[in-house]
């Protein structure tokens, strides 16, 4: 079941009558009902993978117990224990195969046999978001930031809770299971905010993500025979599809969350406003990357210090490999990341790398020209590591940039395929110029000081529903589902 | 008025219900807009007992054949890529209010045996069976079922001329057919200068089988016909199996392994049952240049000549000789 779906609305409209008005005044009550429809959700979206889900959350519930109530060297152990069961069920679930070639690969070019056993191992869906959210949890009770939670219930609802299940954002215990222990009587300008990041949020997804998709999608079904024109548009459009799509959904969870009256964490800041890698990287998928800076950068920070610079730069590269392969099991997604870890090195060498310098407007209210180049330069390191990022394997990535210099005068769009792909651009850049408008908000569609009457904030609102009604593109599964 | 009570109120009232409104109006007013399929369902349901010949099958039956030129009373029930699914469903819902009906022609494309409208790129046209013709098939599914399954501009500025019409300010209509259920349009007059479109078409035919291909398919579809057959045997109705004219550029490019099966599929029928006749017009010389619309159609001129040898088969009762032949150069393919 996909958040953006009729199934969906279904779903939801249930669980919201049941939540807020039998159930509004019993906070463990409600508490109940997420827990058990967040594993309804699952269990439609794959049955057969929540048996993973139920155990590991027991498992890691009592690891938390058991690390309050154990001496210091026993909770280290403890905690060690769940990291280490964390990521084994990640290498088993998603690695395992992925070692077992890359093994069979290094034997036979050394020249000896190998007859490699791939297994058939189902791929839980959302398995990278809820083991961050067990991991997390274990360390933040061993690092004393929270008690750990004896209601057993509480917890599973934050690993579960199903609109950031299948696709994050990946919440922090910190901040989420508290929220869970609150009275949660239903708040109109939260409710009326959520709906609003809703409406955003399927506005991206469906109208530029999924447009952009149906031609990305024939360009990188068959990369071999395209062109250089064509390559070159698709390197330039992936970024913003694969940026209207992920933060589409993510706009989605959190507005769902909002409605329920619980806060999920945000996960993007207008990342294509970044004037360099780190910032771009400080405002993409953020509740990764801090998850990754709390729990891999700063413990590696700390013990390659001595190393000064270098051990710096170390810890940013280590850093970034690790995004880059929680991505999945495929030498791309380590390349990817030690792509990025790479356009760290100039920044930290000139001291730009943590500066944080807040974007303002000229008097015509648009980017100062030095950063609006700053940002266009961004966009282009990162367009070029989404080739890698989005290739099937190496080969296939070193194939689309060859081709990038393949020129000829043939095109491969259909009048169709053209019509749906500027149709989308056009959408993309209102998109931009609203989020810049709106740089200081959550998110663009966060109007309400812009336009304080009500109803024209409603007719804009119209506007949009329109918009996606009429020019919505066949429905494409979302990218980072597949993580 | 509680926040809830407020947030409820804007929400149905502001948004949801305006917009269910929209959807409604637009869906019936979408529906109302005469179409092939609405005129064919509601003419046969009004006449079928004046019926003496029907034509059943595709686009190839539904341009090609003209029931205005049989000495009896015909009617052509064919539609855009009509499979054997949707013809068997014609065919039943209406046999039982024919007591006239003498002849069933039944149009086997190449593609026929395989064919499936449902996995083919025609799939939004079964809509039209279950909202028309009163089919119930895939109730549940909304593209089967929705005209506003494609919510694009062009279909809300159809749903808007179909609401002038309700109102009467407008006239909308998209039925293409005569009253005796013939498709127009495709008329030496409106030829194309590129009409000559063979080689890609039956390329396209070849890769549509190959992606579809599947023997319960074939079987199924073998189940359908050989029910139609079967329910006319019982009646005294005798069935004529046609390959209409094709030009010579989709002709030969069409996969000769399918042609077999296709011929296979039509002798079956022939060898089993006495009231079954095959006739294979494909590349009977008597069709020139002239007569096509496009490679795998005929023009008006060309579905007067063919409409007239099938009139001619049927009242002179002859062309055992055509069947004949056809089983005895079955070495060819």
């Amino acid at each position: 079941m996909v958040i953006n779906s009729f199934n969906f609305l279904f779903f939801f409209i249930i669980l919201f009558v049941v939540y807020y008005f039998p159930l509004r005044n019993n906070t463990n009550a409600q508490n109940v009902w997420l827990l058990v429809t967040s594993y309804v959700f699952y269990g439609i979206t794959d049955l057969r993978m929540l048996p993973v889900l139920l155990i590991s959350t027991v498992v890691f519930y009592v690891i938390g117990l058991l690390i309050r109530q154990s001496t210091s060297t026993a909770a280290s152990f403890l905690t060690t224990l769940g990291v280490v069961a964390g990521v084994g069920m990640l290498l088993y679930f998603k690695y395992l195969n992925f070692f077992i070639g890359s093994f069979a690969a290094l034997i036979t070019s050394i020249g000896l046999q190998v007859n490699p056993i791939t297994l058939s191992i189902i791929f839980p869906l959302g398995i990278s978001f809820f083991t961050f959210r067990l991991i997390s949890y274990v360390i933040e009770v061993n690092r004393g930031k929270i008690e750990p939670t004896r209601d057993f219930v509480a917890f599973a609802t934050y690993i579960a809770f199903f609109p950031t299940l299948l696709a994050g954002p990946i919440d922090r215990p910190n901040d989420f299971i508290p929220q869970l222990r609150l009275p949660r009587l239903f708040d109109y300008d939260l409710a009326m905010d959520g709906t609003r990041q809703i409406l955003w949020g399927i506005f991206k997804k469906m109208v530029i993500a999924d447009n952009m998709g149906l031609f990305l999608g024939s360009v990188w079904g068959d990369v071999a025979s395209q062109n250089a024109t064509t390559l070159l548009i698709a390197a330039l459009v992936f970024p913003s599809q694969l940026y209207t799509d992920f933060s589409g959904y993510s706009d989605m969870a959190i507005g769902v969350g909002k409605i329920l009256g619980i806060r999920v964490a945000i996960n993007f800041r207008y990342p294509f406003f970044a004037r360099n890698v780190a910032e771009y990287w400080r405002s993409w998928h953020m509740s990764l990357t801090t998850w990754v800076t709390d729990y891999v950068f700063m413990p590696l920070n700390v013990r390659f210090r001595e190393w000064g610079t270098t051990g710096l730069l170390l810890a940013i590269i280590i850093n970034m490999i690790v995004i880059g392969i929680w991505h999945g099991a495929n030498w791309t997604y380590a390349v990817f990341g030690l792509y990025h870890g790479l356009l760290f090195i100039p920044l930290v060498l000139s001291g730009t790398f943590a500066r944080k310098k807040k974007l303002q407007a000229n008097r015509y209210g648009l980017p100062y020209r030095s950063d609006f180049l700053k940002m266009i330069g961004t966009y282009l390191l990162v367009a070029f590591g989404l080739i890698i990022f989005n290739a099937l394997s190496m080969e296939q990535a070193v194939v689309f940039m060859k081709g990038l210099f393949q020129f000829s005068n043939l095109t491969n769009f259909t009048a169709e395929g053209l019509r749906m792909l500027a149709l989308s651009l056009l959408f993309m850049i209102l998109a931009l110029i609203a989020e810049w408008r709106q740089r200081d908000k959550e998110y663009a569609l966060q109007i309400d000081s812009l336009v304080p009457r009500k109803a024209a904030r409603f007719a804009i609102y119209w506007v949009l529903l329109i918009i996606t009604v009429l020019f919505s593109g066949e429905e494409q599964v979302f990218i980072y589902m597949q993580f | 008025m509680t926040p809830m009570k407020k947030y409820l109120t804007e929400i149905v009232f502001c948004f949801l219900l305006p917009a269910l409104l929209i959807a409604a109006v637009a869906e019936y007013s979408l529906r109302k807009i005469p179409n092939d399929y609405a005129f064919k369902n509601q003419w046969l349901t009004k006449n079928s007992r004046d019926v003496e010949v029907l034509a059943l099958g595709a686009s190839s039956i539904l341009y090609d054949v003209d029931p205005t030129y049989f000495s009896s009373k015909g009617f052509n029930a064919a539609h855009f890529s009509q499979s054997l699914k949707y013809d068997h469903f014609i065919y039943n819902k209406f046999i039982e209010q024919m007591p006239s009906l003498e002849y069933v022609i039944m149009g086997v494309d190449f593609w026929t045996p395989f064919g499936d409208i449902e996995d083919s790129p025609e799939w939004w046209r079964v809509k039209y069976y279950n909202i028309h013709y009163g089919s119930n098939y895939y109730r549940w599914l909304g593209k089967y079922n929705f005209e506003l399954y494609f919510r694009d501009i062009p279909t809300f500025k159809r749903a808007t001329n179909g609401f002038l019409s309700l109102l009467g300010l407008k006239e909308e209509t998209n039925v293409a057919v005569n009253e005796n259920g013939h498709g127009l349009h495709y008329t030496l007059e409106n030829r194309a200068d590129n009409w000559d479109n063979g080689e890609f078409e039956a390329a396209r035919h070849n890769t549509l089988i190959i992606e579809g291909l599947h023997d319960s398919l074939i079987e199924q579809n073998r189940q359908y016909m050989e029910e139609i057959i079967r329910k006319s045997a019982e009646r005294g109705v005798k069935v004529l199996l046609v390959n209409v004219p094709l030009y010579v550029s989709y002709r030969d490019t069409q996969n000769r392994e399918f042609l077999k099966q296709q011929k296979d599929f039509c002798t079956y029928f022939v060898k089993e049952y006495n009231n079954v006749q095959f006739y294979d017009f494909s590349d009977d010389p008597r069709f020139t240049e002239e007569d096509f619309y496009d490679a795998n159609h005929l023009n008006d001129i060309g579905t007067r000549k063919f409409t007239l040898f099938l009139d001619s088969i049927m009242v002179h009762q002859s062309s055992p000789l055509m069947t004949k032949n056809l089983l005895e150069n079955d070495q060819q393919f």
